[in-house]
């Protein structure tokens, strides 16, 4: 009886079902039909030594989810450039869709460089609906790539949009479609760009958005200078009712104003983070508190308040 | 601790006595027994495990049997940035030839070892990631 429900875990028929490697097949065969066999007859075939003569096992002798399994911990760069081009089965696993889901283009994340005519051939034929999480640095941030992901890519989950380096945006009056499924957004903010041009476009796309992420540019030593209100968040929180987590980081012009509005209409807050914002002094959280009710988390480290953190 | 399984290679008839906090590491397996004493029952043959790696397997699984149980995988970050450094315990006993690596892969899928299925993943990536594709031609 156990025998039988250890056997019904076998996994080993995954590697029987294609033997490709001819060395292995003695290997294979005999496993197998030990496997079949009662314990008696495994046995016996056991003091054969002729019939179980070990072969090395290879790594092409593994089943193809151990093999995406290993190929998971290989860079992209790596895959692309070496792996796939060692034979036919190892460019079919290197271009499987399972190990290209999370991309990035951020120079600084990934030596996996793009140029941008390529990105485009990337995002349709690679890509296309394994994509889930993507994050692009400002010169790729155009309205054809927007609209490649919008229209190949209908699982894309987190988009991380990082203007921080941005030093003008992109036209984007022709763009009017955008992933609409998202659950996570990340913007990178320029100090000086001003981003309303782009996310004009994109407000009305937002609506499932769980996660926000808005990065800044605080920096010790420009405490002083001139802030930006590079994007309204006025506006983004007005199309963004089903925020759960939302997170300021270093947004130098970010002030308790604005954490009023999105108390007001966003009330199924849980997480509020807003480290590192100077201007956030804190008399907006008791409209907070008793707005959100939700409200599980708050971390104000290095704000305009003393205290660091305050758990609900 | 009271063994409660008995499991043997599918090349020997070497008999393994694994004991609860070892078997508790086997994800796909452990369900199979009880916590009743089996050690007069008739030994399991494993399909996938041959006695040398299961012996390997076996010292990897007492080394880490207090190890905290590892989060899911989350895809919304890359896998490589998941799995921690590689202790130099661990280095030492993945110094292996690449059938021993592969053997070991294997056996930990077949028992959902978790934890040592991404180390030796991982460390084979590292093997593939160091080389050509010439190179890996000539291992094929």
């Amino acid at each position: 009886m156990l025998l039988a429900q250890l056997r019904s875990y076998d996994i080993y028929h995954k590697v029987a079902a294609e033997p490709e490697c001819t060395t292995l097949c003695v290997d294979v065969e005999c496993r197998c039909r030990g496997c079949r066999m009662s314990e008696e007859e495994h046995g016996r075939i056991g003091e054969d030594s002729a019939l179980t003569e070990h072969v090395g096992l290879h790594i092409n002798d593994l089943p193809e989810k151990s093999l995406l399994s290993v190929l998971a911990y290989v860079p992209h760069r790596e895959l692309a450039k070496t792996v796939a081009l060692v034979c036919r089965k190892w460019r079919l696993l290197s271009y499987n869709g399972q190990l290209w889901r999370d991309m990035t283009f951020r120079a600084e994340y990934t030596d996996y460089s793009v140029q941008a005519q390529a990105i485009m051939a990337l995002i349709s034929v690679r890509l296309a609906n394994q994509l889930r999480s993507i994050d692009l640095p400002c010169e790729f941030i155009t309205v054809p790539v927007v609209h490649e992901l919008a229209n190949k890519c209908p699982g894309v989950k987190r988009m991380t949009l990082d203007f921080s380096k941005a030093t003008q945006l992109y036209d984007f009056t022709d763009l009017n479609s955008f992933p609409s499924n998202l659950y996570s957004l990340c913007i990178c903010l320029s100090e000086v760009v001003f981003l309303e041009g782009f996310m004009r476009r994109v407000y009305s796309f937002l609506s499932s958005l769980k996660v926000l992420h808005l990065i800044g540019t605080f920096d010790l030593s420009s405490e002083s200078e001139e802030k930006f209100e590079v994007i309204n968040i006025g506006k983004i929180r007005s199309y963004t009712p089903n925020l759960r987590i939302v997170n300021f980081y270093g947004v130098t012009f970010v002030e308790d104003s604005h954490l009023e509005m999105l108390a007001a209409s966003c009330i199924h807050l849980e997480v509020l983070a807003v480290n590192y914002c100077l201007q956030v002094t804190g008399s907006s959280l008791k409209h907070l508190t008793s707005r959100c009710k939700k409200l599980q988390t708050l971390l104000l480290r290095h704000t305009g308040r003393e205290c660091c953190h305050t758990y609900y | 601790m009271a063994t409660i399984a008995q499991l043997k290679g599918w090349d020997s008839e070497e008999v393994f006595n694994v004991d609860g906090e070892i078997l508790n590491q086997f994800s796909s397996i452990k369900e199979l027994f009880g916590n009743a004493d089996a050690s007069n029952s008739e030994p399991l043959s494993l399909p996938n495990v041959s006695a040398a790696t299961f012996q390997k397997v076996i010292e990897w699984c007492k080394h880490h049997k207090d190890d905290p149980s590892l989060p899911p995988l989350k895809c919304n970050k890359a896998i490589s940035e998941q799995i921690k450094d590689v202790s130099d315990w661990d280095r030492e006993f993945l110094h292996v030839d690449q059938k021993t690596l592969c053997e070991l892969i294997l056996a930990a899928g077949y028992l959902g070892i978790d934890g040592l299925f991404r180390l030796t993943c991982k460390t084979v990536a590292d093997m593939i990631s160091g080389t050509t594709s010439d190179e890996n031609n000539f291992q094929h």
